[in-house]
């Protein structure tokens, strides 16, 4: 115990703390410069429930997980399954396929941001090559949240392929006795890859799906929660009803951010429920 | 002669998804060598 106790003061004080915190003040009304001021109890949640804009927020949401974290599973399995070709130069590609998890979110960010840039940007360039009309990224509501989620799946890649070719390394060299039953490529893939990659393929969607409905920073550079709201997902908006334009609304905020933990832990908790008995550890 | 040829496709393919990845880091680099002030903009770049 006397160990443990540097560790667990710094996680008390800068995790449990902040969240005791944050359920203490979803109780309490803000004044004008965010002091908690008045006990309302339960009254936030209540107005949260109630809000209009609170189901566009969750729709956001969940939509910007599934756009994020389905993508980004299978894309990184793809090339993981690429990268695992037996030839001379093969570490160079594992390392070149892995550097966008080096990539901060807002330097990448930045980057996706030119890249959509409806007249300079390089994606309305190639439509322009294709003779097609160009398309406002992030200025069209219907665009904006799959614009954001494309850079969120490559920020999230190198990641996910880092995991699951360590995953493949690590699958028993049984291909061979598979081989010589007649298994073929897609074959070996579906009934030996998959099946023994399932623990890291599990573990990605747990911490993708965490991750993808954390995001803020993407959101924030490129199109601040618009056009009309597209991309404000739960975070952003507790964001906004922190911080923007001096809202300073920190009871509602507080309120929205325990919604969103009771969101995280109930999805992890169905994904562990639904998903873990399907995965196989050896 | 077909383990070369399946050879040389994987370099191909891994070549094309490896440049596709890296883009966005590529295209970072080279911008941050252009002078700035030099770029062509199109025509009408801001009516969109």
């Amino acid at each position: 115990m006397l160990f443990l106790a540097p560790s667990l003061a710094l996680l008390g004080l800068f995790t449990f703390w902040p969240l005791v915190r944050t359920f203490d003040l979803s109780l309490y009304g803000s004044d004008i410069i965010g002091r908690p001021t008045l006990f309302v109890g339960t009254r936030q949640y209540g107005q949260l429930l109630a809000s209009p804009t609170l189901r566009d927020t969750l729709i956001a949401t969940v939509l910007f997980a599934g756009m994020t974290v389905i993508p980004s599973l299978v894309l990184g399995l793809v090339l993981a399954l690429l990268l695992q070709a037996r030839i001379a130069a093969i570490r160079v590609f594992r390392t070149l396929m892995a550097t966008p998890f080096a990539f901060s979110v807002a330097t990448a960010a930045v980057i996706f941001a030119i890249f959509y840039n409806p007249g300079v940007g390089v994606f309305n360039g190639f439509l322009q090559l294709l003779h097609l009309r160009p398309v406002g990224w992030l200025t069209n509501p219907s665009a904006a949240l799959p614009s954001v989620a494309i850079a969120s799946v490559w920020l999230q890649l190198g990641y996910n392929v880092l995991v699951l070719s360590a995953g493949l390394q690590a699958i028993p060299a049984i291909y061979e006795a598979a081989r010589l039953d007649g298994a073929r490529v897609l074959a070996m893939i579906r009934h030996v890859t998959l099946p023994l990659l399932t623990p890291s393929l599990f573990f990605l969607l747990v911490v993708t799906t965490i991750v993808s409905l954390q995001s803020f920073g993407q959101i924030h550079i490129l199109t601040r929660g618009g056009p009309a709201n597209s991309t404000t997902t739960l975070v952003y908006a507790i964001y906004y009803n922190s911080f923007a334009f001096g809202n300073s609304n920190f009871g509602l905020s507080s309120a929205m951010a325990a919604v969103l933990f009771a969101i995280v832990v109930a999805i992890t908790a169905a994904q562990f429920g639904l998903l873990e008995r399907r995965v196989f550890y050896r | 002669v077909s383990r070369s040829i399946g050879r040389g496709l994987s370099y191909l393919v891994l070549a094309a998804v490896t440049f596709v990845l890296l883009f966005p880091l590529l295209y970072a680099i080279s911008g941050s060598l252009m002078r700035p002030g030099t770029e062509q903009v199109p025509a009408g770049a801001a009516s969109l």
